[in-house]
């Protein structure tokens, strides 16, 4: 069982029945909160102030809700996160991290054909909970909570200032029972804003904001990002009645007014 | 209530088990064998024996011979001017600057206490 | 601390109280401490519960093999300076010094609730407390080419150290000039945080003086180099240019071992002349298999007083196989710093004495860049009682590597070998 798959069927019953229908509007637009300004939420600086930015209520810890995470890690910089659920009627799914500058890594807006279930690399500032939280048509919220230690490690070092330039999607897939697995790895340098360089300047944000995946003609997510996802980072998600020859499409647009979009054909 | 054996060696065998440690050299047994009443002290300096030991009478660089029966002042004003960056030192100084002062002179107190 | 497993009517540490120094609990006679694996770890546990009990704990070491092949320099014998004999190391003095009881055989099981263990002979051993310092399992499982017959004769991993690493050795003398050696890095955590980059200036050092036109690739499915990075990318550009590339976020997908090929999950596929596949590891398979492998189901969490399991009483592992403390990397001079508070803390529990509430040690970790030179990081960890797991410093790091350094190295490698087994 290969890297891919390995991530994928650890969660086995998340595979089998986690929610497909996602909530969609009869209108066909998409569910989006209601919002002084479009990135309110992204300013919150606690998983309670995102909430009500987002005129949810507070959320219920829930088992239903899986938050996959290591208990430590080396070095904070490229932390895998993996959350789902089997309830349906799930409109979003949370991953916040109340320890970062600001609290909210990222919002997946669920549309109809993909999974309640994806994995994103994140970055963790330094120790402390993060959490996963479901927005479910009802207008509850159900969640689940871990601790993360990170450390920079004893035998490692820290990461040199990031260089890199924007360059390509890729997607990669794999059909199983009907289902699409992808991993996506997206090259952007994903800068916070916080750091600064060498000369103690700081250096400017520039971050992937939106994230839309399309499956053959039709959207199946839209997804909110901030400054918290990790540099080049890589998301996986599962999509819903897929067959060979059918078209996965992921595009994003950052904050600096960048846009990128890639497909593929299933094989 | 069971009547329980306190099982110390046979009295020959620890004599034997003396007589070794002062032929072939505590230091190439690490910390020696005879107990020390500070044993939070005792754990404190077993850290520092995977590197200040004297192995089998191979020539040992004076930076890493062994510790037991040191002069205890003169060990802590070492440990002391390593931490404070005043003496040269590749790991050292750098070492003695995870540890407080009070822990460096109570591992100074302790190998000055052990047999050489 | 979370459930436990294994419930045992025995041990409470009040009712020792009123016991005998090293009394067993629930028989006459000496207490007896079994200690499964003899490496860094395991051998270093073994004699100081010796030590440390004036030799009144009878301890009984179980290892399958004949002698202690040590990982640490074992990239020196790829690199061509050392043989592996220099590195091979016998259990005598534990024997003969220490009054060790070694026993030649694997355990097969644990049986807990007997308190005791099942070995591969059939014959079972009874314990006070448990030691288990089982290393690292490598995970074959998700490189479905390396089930296929022959694949582990021609892709060798050589992290443990012993007849795969003469066999590294061979293959990449038996390689051509102007062929590729491509060394895999798993993602965090593995055993040895630099011993991959070790190893590619070890192979580089062999080619540019042997094989000139060979390549060495570093393929690390890390987002970049876990140890001593800047200092690791310095030496390849300045003594190895041109031989050693280094690529980050290549995670392995699979191999091919009949042609060497491997591929990735995003980057193109890759062929190689010789194959050094590092693969992800998790705690050795006695501790997995007994269920003490709490964390992600890979390695064991313990309680960093005394190294006892959090799931199973008198259980205690250390070294590589521990789910680690922040900043705490699994190496020999880690394990055996670790089995120097296990030893302690069992020795003061079993004759009712207080474990030491602040345990304090350090790591210290050489990375040998030539046959000559070496550099290296260290750290100091203590025990934070708020958070219940071990703090480390922030990290000491040569400024460049030295012949100084690498004469240290060697020398820190003969005294923990002392310290270890002497």
């Amino acid at each position: 069982m290969n890297d891919l798959d390995r991530h994928h069927n650890r969660r086995t019953v998340l595979q089998r029945g986690s929610a497909i229908a996602g909530w969609v509007l009869a209108s066909g637009l998409w569910h989006r909160p209601a919002l002084a300004h479009a990135r309110d939420h992204f300013a919150a600086t606690s998983l309670a102030t995102v909430l009500q930015t987002l005129g949810t209520q507070t959320p219920m810890e829930s088992p239903d809700i899986v938050l996959d995470a290591p208990a430590s890690v080396e070095d904070g910089s490229d932390v895998p996160l993996a959350c789902g659920t089997t309830l349906p009627a799930v409109r979003s799914l949370l991953l916040v991290a109340p320890a970062n500058p600001t609290a909210l890594v990222a919002i997946f807006h669920l549309g109809e054909g993909i999974a309640a279930d994806f994995s994103l690399s994140t970055k963790l500032d330094q120790s402390g909970p993060v959490h996963a939280v479901a927005l479910m048509a009802d207008g509850s919220a159900r969640c689940a909570r871990r601790h993360i230690e990170v450390a920079l490690g004893a035998c490692s070092g820290p990461l040199p200032a990031d260089t890199s330039a924007v360059s390509a999607i890729r997607i990669r897939a794999r059909l199983m029972a009907g289902r699409a697995l992808v991993s996506v790895l997206i090259s952007h340098p994903m800068e916070s804003g916080r750091r600064l360089d060498p000369q103690g300047q700081p250096i400017p944000s520039h971050y992937i904001e939106a994230v839309q995946v399309r499956h053959n003609e039709r959207t199946i997510l839209h997804a909110d990002w901030g400054p918290w996802v990790a540099r080049h980072p890589i998301l996986r998600f599962q999509v819903a009645g897929a067959r060979s020859g059918d078209m996965i499409e992921l595009s994003w647009h950052d904050n600096q007014g960048d846009r990128r979009t890639e497909h593929m054909r299933l094989a | 209530m069971t009547r329980l054996a306190h099982s110390w060696p046979a009295p020959a065998g620890r004599r034997l088990q003396v007589a070794l440690t002062l032929m072939l050299g505590s230091a190439s047994l690490g910390i020696p064998a005879h107990a020390d009443p500070n044993t939070q002290a005792r754990a404190w300096a077993a850290a520092c024996t995977g590197c200040h030991n004297g192995a089998d009478g191979a020539e040992t660089p004076a930076g890493m011979k062994p510790l037991a029966g040191a002069n205890r002042d003169a060990m802590l004003d070492k440990l002391l001017r390593f931490k404070a960056g005043q003496l040269p030192a590749t790991v050292m100084q750098q070492l003695t600057q995870g540890y407080e002062d009070a822990e460096l002179r109570a591992i100074a107190d302790y190998f000055s206490r052990q047999q050489p | 601390m979370s459930r436990r497993h294994f419930l045992h009517t025995a041990l409470g540490l009040g009712g020792l109280a009123t016991l005998p120094a090293w009394s067993g609990i629930a028989r006459p006679g000496p207490a007896r401490v079994v200690v499964v694996g003899g490496g860094y770890g395991g051998a270093t546990a073994a004699k100081y519960l010796r030590l440390w009990s004036d030799h009144g704990i009878e301890v009984t070491l179980v290892e399958p093999s004949a002698a202690l092949v040590s990982c640490p320099l074992s990239n020196l014998v790829l690199g061509g300076s050392q043989t592996l004999a220099d590195i091979t190391l016998g259990y005598d003095a534990l024997v003969a010094r220490h009054g060790v009881r070694l026993i030649r055989d694997r355990v097969s099981a644990l049986e807990p609730e007997r308190r005791r263990v099942r070995l591969g002979s059939g014959d079972t051993l009874a314990y006070d407390r448990l030691v288990l310092a089982p290393g690292v399992d490598l995970i074959w499982d998700e490189l479905p080419g390396m089930a296929r017959p022959g694949a582990h004769d021609a892709v060798l991993h050589a992290w443990k150290a012993g007849p795969q690493t003469a066999a590294l050795r061979a293959q990449l003398q038996a390689m051509p000039d102007g062929g590729i050696c491509a060394i895999t890095v798993p993602r965090l955590p593995y055993r040895c945080p630099p011993g991959p980059y070790e190893r590619a200036c070890q192979v580089a050092h062999y080619f540019a003086r042997h094989k000139p036109r060979s390549k060495v690739l570093v393929l690390d499915a890390n987002a970049d180099v876990t140890s001593k990075g800047a200092l690791f990318k310095q030496v390849w550009a300045e003594r190895y240019p041109g031989i050693v590339e280094y690529r980050p976020r290549h995670a392995v997908l699979d191999v091919d071992a009949a042609t060497r090929r491997v591929q990735f999950e995003f980057e193109p596929e890759l062929q190689a002349d010789v194959l050094n596949l590092i693969p992800p590891m998790r705690a050795g398979q006695l501790a997995v298999q007994a269920g003490l492998a709490t964390h992600q189901g890979r390695w064991c969490e313990v309680d960093f007083l005394s190294f006892e399991s959090s799931v199973a009483s008198g259980i205690h592992i250390l070294g590589d196989a521990i789910q680690s403390a922040p900043g705490m990397p699994k190496s020999g001079h880690m394990a055996n710093q670790q089995a120097k508070v296990c030893a302690a803390a069992i020795v003061a529990a079993l004759a009712g004495q207080d474990i030491n509430p602040q345990p304090l040690y350090n790591n210290a970790c050489y990375s040998f860049v030539s046959d000559r030179d070496a550099m290296h990081v260290v750290s100091v960890h203590r025990y934070d009682a708020a958070r219940k797991t071990m703090t480390a410093s922030p990290l000491g790091l040569s400024s460049a590597p030295s012949e100084l350094e690498g004469r240290h190295a060697l020398t820190w490698a003969r005294h923990i070998w002392s310290d270890t087994l002497g």
